[in-house]
């Protein structure tokens, strides 16, 4: 059996939420981590700015689930593995406004792919009213075709009711006999 | 009745058949349960018991059984074994008994709502009288409020192995407000649908939006009636609104609910394989209560309704009103609809799906303590995010 870290990660573009989401639902006001790092190596940049947000929810007993955030930008994908291996599930969440917010969806997809095998996928389309298409019926039905179906609502990160219905489907897409 | 969900005074728990080791195990489930306060009664003996654990794994069991229930005919008991007797008086808990299971039992008891046994029979608790076949108006499963003012409907404790109802209801959606919408929606035609002639509804499919003429109460007054008269013309160059548009696919998930009411749709084969081809947009439909889970359920693969109540324990009014609502926005899975299993065969695919209690009930293998563990932890969280 797959050993679980007791986290859920939340990724998307820069900009689709995720602080905010998690800041609708932690327990503690979201850790943003801004920090210097070097990545010349990679872009010949001297430097540039991580962003990782942390919230956690705490359980009974002293359990705690850890929510992270993962940065947006694709140049810190090698974080990527790392935060997630081990993670419950992978909440996507896709900014509507962004030029091809279709293509982000794949993007994100197919970088998450390995951990993708193991664990369930949630998505969260965002700011769908300053611009409503594609609508959410359009993202799954991209997805059906390759015979994916992982639940697509529309959220706002601010909504903390819309933020619970992506972790409760996140927790009920892994076993829909779970007891609340 | 109590709600269940609210905490409650101390609950005397009597223990039958049981020795010390047996009900320590008891005494120590009971203390790590905060939701309510239950105390086994040998330990301190105050006011009557509100409900026993009768352990059946006795050479005389059927005696001490009689002798039982001549001392308290009506108090409400749960029945642990290893293997449930062919005809148990009782709701029966299977050995090896898990947290998980038993206090979903136990609330059950107290608040007299079904509480099947694990074994194939069920039998009515004692003092209880057979249910009768249900032959007022469904009550409505699902909350009716506006999809503007949706908020998720809680998952409500597992009432495993709820029982598929004797009689059961039915509806045609092509009839009254859905059915003219259901046809709109069909024919992507723009239209105008009345009720008692009355303008009710600009509906432009082309666009998924609707303009209410009237107000939320009279669509619901509507749909309450199977008989209204409801009418659809084509819209004219007449037939202008100042309202703002609402979602269409929304409204026609409300009207579902509203004209279901836990019913079933007619026709519908209960053996007939449902997946969804894709989640509903919950977050901003009317909810359906467990509408997560089943939607979880049917989206992974397919599975009737008979296997749906039974896997996931939920009331099949409940099922029967989400199964409704998806039919009616065109998420069903129609090839499977058209396809050939309608013989009574439960889908192979469904039945591998592996849910936590459900494969204890059916008698499967204890899991493993990791599998154990991790479903443990997952229901502690789903509780946390449903009660945030």
């Amino acid at each position: 059996m797959k050993r679980l870290d007791n986290k859920i990660i939340f990724t998307g573009p820069v900009g689709a939420g995720k602080t905010t989401a998690i800041g609708s639902i932690s327990d503690i006001p979201p850790i943003k981590t801004d920090a210097a790092a070097s990545d010349m190596t990679l872009h010949r940049k001297s430097h540039t700015t991580v962003a990782l947000d942390y919230g956690v929810l705490n359980l009974d007993g002293g359990a705690k689930v850890h929510l992270y955030g993962t940065p947006g930008q694709e140049r810190f994908d090698f974080m990527w593995d790392i935060l997630s291996t081990g993670g419950i599930g992978l909440i996507l969440l896709l900014d509507n406004s962004r030029p091809n917010p279709m293509k982000d969806m794949q993007f994100f997809m197919n970088a998450f792919k390995d951990f993708l095998r193991e664990a369930p996928l949630v998505i969260g389309v965002t700011k769908t009213d300053v611009k409503p298409s594609p609508s959410v019926k359009h993202y799954a039905e991209i997805l059906a075709r390759v015979d994916q179906r992982p639940p697509i609502f529309e959220i706002d990160g601010r909504n903390r009711e819309d933020v619970k219905n992506l972790v409760m489907a996140l927790l009920f897409s892994i076993d829909p006999g779970l007891e609340g | 009745m109590s709600d269940p969900q609210a905490p409650q005074k101390t609950i005397n728990v009597l223990t039958v058949g049981m020795d010390s080791r047996k009900q320590a195990i008891f005494r120590m489930a009971f203390k790590m349960h905060t939701l309510h306060h239950y105390r086994l009664l040998d330990d301190q003996p105050a006011g009557p018991p509100h409900l026993a654990i009768f352990d059946f794994d006795r050479p005389d069991a059927d005696a001490a059984w009689q002798d039982f229930r001549r001392e308290h005919p009506t108090l409400p008991t749960l029945i642990v074994t290893v293997e449930a007797p062919a005809q148990p008086p009782a709701p029966v808990l299977l050995k090896p008994i898990r947290v998980e299971t038993l206090f979903p039992r136990l609330r059950q008891l107290l608040t007299g709502g079904e509480a099947a046994p694990d074994a194939p029979s069920q039998l009515p608790r004692p003092g209880q009288a057979p249910a009768p076949a249900v032959d007022a108006p469904a009550q409505p499963a699902a909350e009716t409020r506006s999809a503007a003012e949706a908020r998720p409907a809680p998952p409500r404790p597992m009432a495993t192995g709820t029982a598929w109802p004797e009689r059961i209801e039915y509806f045609d959606p092509r009839q009254g407000l859905l059915g003219a919408l259901l046809q709109a929606r069909r024919t992507r035609t723009p239209c105008v649908i009345s009720l008692a002639g009355s303008k009710a509804l600009i509906v432009l499919p082309e666009l998924d939006r609707a303009i209410a003429l009237v107000d939320e109460h009279q669509l619901q007054a509507a749909c309450l009636n199977d008989a209204s008269a409801v009418s659809s013309q084509p819209l004219t160059a007449e037939d202008t609104a100042n309202a703002e548009p609402i979602n269409l696919t929304a409204l026609t998930w409300q009207v579902a609910l509203w004209s279901a009411r836990g019913r079933l749709i007619a026709g519908f084969p209960d053996q007939a394989p449902i997946r969804l081809r894709h989640w509903p947009n919950l977050t901003r439909l009317a909810p359906v209560r467990d509408g997560i889970r089943i939607a979880a359920f049917w989206s992974r693969a397919p599975a009737n309704l008979r296997l749906t109540v039974r896997m996931l324990g939920l009331p099949a009014e409940d099922v029967f009103s989400f199964l409704a609502a998806s039919y009616s926005i065109g998420i069903l899975d129609s090839s499977l609809l058209k396809g050939t299993d309608r013989t009574g065969r439960e889908p192979a695919a469904a039945a591998a799906v592996a849910t936590s209690m459900p494969a204890q009930q059916a008698g499967a293998p204890t899991p493993s303590a990791a599998a154990t563990e991790r479903t443990g932890f997952l229901s502690r969280l789903l509780r946390k995010v449903a009660g945030l």
